[in-house]
Order: C-alpha cells, then structure tokens, then sequence
C-alpha cells in the first residue's frame, strides 16, 4: 500500500478506490438481498437488505475504530513509557556511565524506539556526547541496517533512513547520493536536500545544476539547506548570472534574496537590461546583496527608467537601501509623477533613508503634489517618526 | 379519487426515498476519496524539515491576514494575540472593525497601543466610509480599519483595500488559528505559484477545548449535545466533500473563517459580493466563474491540515439563524450564477458540481420535508404500509448514520485530533443521534430560509460568544 502511494499510479489509484469500495458496498447489499429471497416484493427485498449491510458496516466500524483508539492509547502509554527509560539510558550513557549493554538489548528489542531517542539526542547534544551517540548507532548495529534501507524500494524506509542517516557527523553520502535515482521524487528530494547540506563540493554542484528545473518549493528548501561559505554555490552563482538562461538566473537572484549575503555578480548590465521583466524586478530586488562590477548609480538610473512599474518600485527600494544620495533628486522628481501607488511608496521611503535635503523634500510633499503622493508623503513620515520614538523608547 | 392520491403520494414517496439515497451516495463517494486523498496527503507532507526551511525563507509570500469584527469584544483581544503568534516570515493583521456597538475598538487601542495611522490605501474596491485607521506603537504589524457598520462582505472589501500584502487570509475575529496554520495553508501558493489562486483550511469546533494563551491545548468534545452534532457534520463537510471536490477543482466553498486568497484574483473579480448573506461560497463561485470566462489555468484548494478553530452555536435559536443565513447564501449564489449549471464550458464544475449543488444542498431540504410531510399524511390517512414506510426511512436514516460514524473513523484515521476515546465514543453517539432529530430540525430551518429569502435584509445575525479561555 505504501508503494503504490509513492507510485505513479497513485493518481489512477485514488480515483479507481473510492468507487471500489462503492461497489463492494452495492455487492454486498446484492448479497443479502439474496438472504432475504422469501420476500417478494423487490422493493422491500432491497431496502432491507440496505438496512442489514448498513447496520452489519455501522457495527463494524463502530467497534472497530473503538478497539483500534482503546489499542492506540494503550500502544502509545507503552511506547511513551519505554521511549522515557530509553531516554533515561541515552541520558546516562552520554553522561559517561556504562550502560551500552542495556542500550543495544534496548535497540535490539524496541529499534523504533531507541531511533526516536537517539534522534531527538542528537538535535539537543553536541561535542563529544554527540560522537558517543553516534559511534553507540554504529556498535548496536542499526547504523548498518539505515545504511543498507537506504537501497531499499520502500520509499518510506529510505526516507525515514535519510532522515536519521543525515544527523550523522559524517552522513554515508556515497549511499544517500544513490537515492537521487530512487523512482519515487519525494525520496530524491529529501536526497538533494541532504546533499545541500552535508555533501561535498561536487555533489552539491549537481544538487545546484538541477535547480532551475526544480519546483519552487524545493528550490526555497535547498536554499535553505545548503552552507553559504560552500565554494559550488559560489561557483554556481557565479556561473549562473553568466549564463544567458533566465530559469538559471531568476534561480539564482532567488537564492540571493534568500540567504541576503553579499554576492559578486558579473555582468550586472545585462540582468538590468534584460528583455524579461521578471529577470529585472528580481535583480532589482536583489541589488542590495549584489556586489556588482559596474557603478550601481547606473545600474538605479536604469532602473528608474524601466518600463516595467515594479521594476521601478524595486528599484527606488533598492536606492533606499544602499544610501545613494546622488539620485535624491531623481527620485523625487519621479515620486512628484508617480501614478503607481506601490512605486510612490518605494520612493517615498527611499527619499527617508537617505535624511537631510530629502527629507526635507519628502515634508514639502505632504502639501504639494498629488492626492495620492500627499498621502503618500504623510504615511511614509509617520511611519519613519514612529520608528525613531520606537527605537528611542 | 382516493386512488389517484395513493399513486400519487406512492410515487412522490419513491422519488424522495431514491433521492436520499442518491445524495446519501454521493456523500459516500466523497468520503471514500476524501479518505483516500487524506491518507495520500498524511504521507507527503510530514517532512518537519520542509516546514522549518519554508518558515525561515524571506521567498515565502507575505500575507495580510483579514479579520472583521463585529461587537466581539469578549473575544478580540486573545484572537488577534494569537494571530500576531503565528508562525509565518512575514505577515500582518488588519482588524476591521464594523461598526460595532461594543468596546471591541476601545480594547483594541488600549490593549495594542493604537495610534491614529495616516496609512495610505488604493480604493480599488468600492467600500462603505472608513472613519479612521489605527496602527500599533509596539513593532507588531497590526492595523486596525474603524468603519461604519456595512456588513462583513464589504468590510472585508475595506481590509482588501488596506492590505499590503499579495495573499490576503481571511478570517472570523472569534476564531482560533493553529500556530502553522499560515504556513501550511500557504503551502499550495508555494508550489504551484503560478496556478492557484485560493486555498482553504478546515474549521473546527472550539466547543470543548481547552483554550490557553490564544491557542487550542487540548483537544475535547464539546459538553453539549448540539455542539457535538455539528462536530460530526464538519468533519463530514470538511474531510469528505472538501477534500473531493478540491481534487477536481470544482471546490465551490471556501468558509469565511478561514480562507488564504491572491489578493489580484480578488480584485480583478471585484471583492466580496455585498447583496448576498453567502458572501464566502459567492466569491469562490466568482472566482470560478472568472477564471474560466477568461480561460485562465487556475486552481482553488482546499488544505486539510490547517486549523482554525471556531466557536459553534449551543443555542437552538442562534444555530437557527447561523443555517438560514448558510441556505439563504448558497441559494442566492446559486441563483446569481445560474448560468454555470449544466454549462460545459464550465467543465465538471458546470455538469458535475453546479448541479450537485443545486439538486442536493439548495432543494435537498425542500424534498427531504416535502418527503417526511408525504410519509405523515400517507401514514395517517392509511394510504401507507407502516412497515414498508419505515424501512425505507431506516435504510435511508442508518445510511446517514454510517456516512457519520464514517467521518469520524476518517478523522481518526488521518488527523487523530481527538486523544481520549471517550471522546470518540462520544462522537460516534452524536454521529448516530444526529440522524435522528437533529438532521431533521436542521431541514426544517433551511426550507424555510427560502421564505425567508424574501423577507429579511442582510445582517449579520448575532452570534452569542462564551469567549474562549
């Protein structure tokens, strides 16, 4: 059952089953309406037969899903009461009491349980405990046993064995790599996402290469996962915004906007220049974090012309942002024309980073100017004042 | 002439007693693929480490969630706690007070230390006078819109308006959401960025629960016998019809409760309907209708892991009123897009869930009442077997019992909210209780919401709160 839910037949599955089980349900009134057969009329053969099906399901489920809680609640008092002397044990040990016997008859006996320990441990413990811990997985045995489910065709064992395999100082990535030609895509994921974290250099440049065609989701977990001092990302990075793809790049400046770091970009014209208005608005976006080759006034007073409004939003954001008072004036000449309330916005805050003459500019437009910049105008430097008493308080 | 009436009365009997067995298996087919998606979703979407790397990742969409009130004083102050708890990278609430009559504004300001805000705002959607919007002096991104009484459909218009955020969360004041509610009803947006445009969460009922901080501790099964009816029915609505429909993308209701939306689909379809007490089923229905006019790829979901915890009625006289207005709205959203019925340009949405809508959740009252008023006069005027009559209603009585005992096995199944079993012993009692009176008052209400169509306005019918904790 687990299989088929990784399947690609999943989809045909969960439309095929709930009919199934209707016509399981209509075979068996069928049935007992075969029991009935000394009635004559067929109504009343058939509406009995619905009410004995019915009652005989209703009592099934009824006293089915009432044994299963009544063994559920008992199984968990159970396994919370071993998970809780395990958890003592695990405690000891890491302490540096001897008890490594009674831990392997635990893991032995209860794994799941000893695995559910040893992982919470590990999130919590470090330095030479950690290694204590990780060292007892490998003599109980069940490190082994991770290592080869990693093979294994159940998606959810290769999971679960990922999952604990990657809390490892030093992960078998050789065997977790292998999980990226698993047929089921939810077990390659966890697999790229354990390589951006854990894996080596070259790993991670395949992990990365593979990222444009990602789904974004995926794509916001990777950039998550992997190390932002790890040399393929910068050489990825680096390598992206030459090339001329926008799926790479517009994967890239997302990686940029997510870690917020500093990163060397080449070539930064032809991003701001670039036919595809999605492409500009995230480089503009990201400007902050770029450090470019050419003069950023420029790249901003490219910017401000773009044809596209929220490229020229993010532009006059990105302004704001990195204090370039020599455009001041240009950016409040354009928020005197601005129609797009988002883009007066953005370049009403950036005329308040950059203080002194602008700010006294942005005063003056409170009064002047457009309904929409006045109040505009007024919101922004409200907004600002709070601010300053908030940090003041 | 006694003949006529007994053919009569004999057919009519047969069709209605078909009729719920047909809206009884379409219930079933629901279930069993709610309970097979259910089971599906359980599997991929328990990766914690997905979730933490999402709740930190300054790429998740920011959201404004939208809340209105309306005299919830007894409430406010501990929802819109809870909602500045939620886990989310970055959102803001906006409360939109309606107008109350209450203190709900003057506890907001003293409890949030509100100032008078100069906040700009787009009036895309045509929205009642705005007499003021406040903003808190603490660094918490809340934002409160004081506004003449309008209702709730043009209030939330007003916080549309004022929201800054792409994704708009719209919300009851009174409720309760989880604390990873956001982050998981946002999930759809994430993943399918381009295509979905609406997402809805499950509501369940608070009644019962212990209620600490803001936040639901622990899970139980409300003390009285009308709460516990309609825990039954929400999670046979929740996890069985929702869950389906959402599989096709024919969703028709997404509940006003809880409902994360692109705020550009909502104003290219301009806000909330005003003239309808529906205003929640009435808008997805736009929606739909919309994104299909303009040929669009779109998807409305329907996500079973976000909770928002709601507070039910216990009192027959407000439950009353809350069914009337939930008819009241499905017929004249029904109404308003007639056109969509049996349409194919509408797709299954036209030929498959327009109609189902229309046969079984608008007239399925009308026929049900008009079928137990038939079994009566026939049973009194000894027109009828007795014994014939009543099996047929027992086969059609315990096969809604066993879609209930059904629900609440799906629910232990998937979510297993409920620890105790007590508590499912419980549920199971009310499953098959409310077969047998409660199902009945409840058709009752709804067929008369079709007089009262005709005569009431549009208001939004008071709600009597305990307040939680």
């Amino acid at each position: 059952m687990v299989r088929l839910l990784y399947s690609r037949y999943w989809p045909a599955a969960q439309r095929i089953l709930p009919l199934g089980a209707l016509v399981l349900y209509g075979l068996g009134i069928v049935a007992a309406a075969k029991l009935f057969r000394s009635i004559e009329d067929l109504y009343l053969r058939y509406a009995l037969a619905c009410v004995a099906v019915q009652t005989a399901a209703l009592l099934i489920l009824a006293v089915g899903l009432i044994a299963g809680k009544m063994i559920a609640v008992r199984w968990n008092e159970r396994r919370r009461r071993t998970l809780d002397q395990i958890g003592g044990l695990f405690a000891q040990y890491s302490c540096g009491a001897q008890c490594e016997r009674e831990l392997s008859a635990a893991a032995r006996v209860h794994t799941s349980e000893f695995l559910e320990v040893w992982e919470a441990s590990l999130t919590t413990l470090k330095g030479s405990s950690r290694l204590r811990l990780e060292e007892l997985l490998m003599r109980t045995g069940l490190g082994r046993r991770l290592v080869t489910q990693l093979a294994d065709h159940d998606p959810g064992k290769v999971l679960r064995a990922i999952a604990l395999l990657r809390k490892l100082e030093s992960p078998p990535m050789d065997t977790i790599e292998k999980a990226l030609g698993h047929p089921a895509e939810v077990v390659r994921a966890a697999a790229r996402i354990t390589i951006a974290a854990r894996g080596c250099s070259e790993s991670q440049d395949r992990v990365l290469n593979q990222l444009p065609s990602l789904p974004f989701w995926q794509r916001i977990v990777l950039f998550q996962q992997i190390p932002a001092d790890s040399p393929a990302l910068r050489d990825y990075l680096t390598q992206a915004f030459l090339t001329g793809d926008d799926t790479v790049v517009l994967a890239a400046l997302e990686f940029v906007l997510s870690r917020q770091r500093l990163q060397p970009v080449s070539r930064a014209n032809r991003l701001a220049c670039s036919p595809s208005a999605e492409v500009r608005i995230k480089f503009f976006k990201a400007l902050p974090f770029l450090a470019t080759d050419e003069d950023t006034a420029v790249l901003i007073r490219r910017g401000l012309d773009d044809p596209d409004w929220r490229a020229r939003a993010m532009t006059a954001r990105a302004c704001g942002v990195l204090r370039i008072a020599s455009l001041g004036s240009e950016l409040a000449r354009r928020f005197a024309q601005a129609t797009q309330p988002v883009e007066a916005g953005h370049l009403a805050r950036a005329l308040a980073a950059l203080e002194g003459d602008y700010w006294q500019r942005l005063q003056e437009f409170t009064v002047a100017g457009n309904e929409m910049t006045r109040a505009v105008a007024t919101e922004v430097i409200e907004k600002h004042l709070t601010q300053t008493q908030e940090q003041v308080r | 002439m006694k003949e006529l009436l007994l053919s009569l009365l004999g057919w009519y009997e047969t069709w209605v007693i078909l009729y719920l067995f047909a809206i009884s298996t379409i219930y079933m087919v629901l279930l069993l693929t709610g309970c097979v998606l259910l089971v599906h979703y359980r599997f991929f979407r328990r990766d914690p480490e997905v979730s933490r790397c999402l709740e930190f990742s300054a790429l998740m969409p920011p959201i404004s969630i939208l809340a209105p009130a309306y005299d919830e004083a007894a409430t406010v102050r501990q929802s819109v706690r809870a909602m500045l708890l939620l886990r989310y990278p970055e959102f803001e609430v906006v409360i939109i007070n309606d107008g109350s009559k209450d203190d709900t504004l003057r506890l907001l300001i003293e409890e949030f230390h509100l100032y008078k805000s100069a906040r700009f705002f787009d009036k895309g959607l045509t929205t009642g006078p705005i007499r003021a919007i406040y903003e808190s002096i603490d660094p918490v991104p809340l934002v409160v819109i004081d506004k003449q009484n309008t209702g709730k459909a043009d209030s939330l218009n007003a916080g549309i308006n004022v929201a800054r955020y792409p994704l708009v969360c719209c919300v009851d004041a009174d409720s309760i959401l989880e604390e990873d509610s956001l982050l998981r009803a946002a999930r759809p947006f994430v993943e399918d960025p381009e295509h979905v445009i609406a997402a809805g969460g499950i509501v369940r009922v608070a009644n019962g629960c212990e209620v600490a901080g803001g936040r639901v501790v622990r899970v139980g099964v409300p003390q009285s016998w009308i709460a516990r009816f309609q825990v039954v029915e929400y999670l046979r609505a929740f996890l069985g019809g929702r869950v389906a429909f959402s599989m096709y993308n024919c969703l028709l209701v997404i509940s006003g409760a809880f409902g994360l939306f692109s705020k550009a689909a909502i104003v290219a379809v301009g806000g909330y309907g005003t003239n309808t007490v529906g205003e929640d089923m009435e808008l997805i229905v736009r929606l739909h209708h919309w994104a299909r006019r303009e040929k669009k790829d779109y998807r409305i979901v329907f996500e079973p892991e976000p909770v928002c915890w709601t507070e039910v009625p216990e009192s027959l006289a407000t439950l009353h009123r809350q069914r009337s207005r939930w008819q009241r709205g499905t017929i004249q959203t029904l109404w308003a897009h007639r056109g969509m019925i049996a349409h194919p340009g509408y797709g299954l949405l036209g030929l498959a869930a327009f109609p189902y809508y229309v046969l079984f959740e608008m007239f399925g009252p009308l026929v049900e009442l008009t079928g137990y008023i038939v079994t009566f006069m026939g049973l009194a005027l000894n027109l009828f077997n007795h014994n014939t009559a009543l099996l047929f209603f027992l086969a059609a009585a315990t096969y809604g019992i066993l879609l209930s005992v059904a629900s609440v096995i799906l629910e232990e199944l998937t979510l297993r909210r409920y620890p105790k079993v007590r508590d499912l012993v419980l549920l199971l009692i009310a499953g098959v209780l409310e077969s047998l009176g409660f199902r009945q008052l409840l058709t009752i209400w709804r067929a008369q919401a079709f007089w009262h169509l005709f005569r009431n306005g549009q208001a939004w019918g008071a709600m009597e709160r305990k307040g939680f904790g």
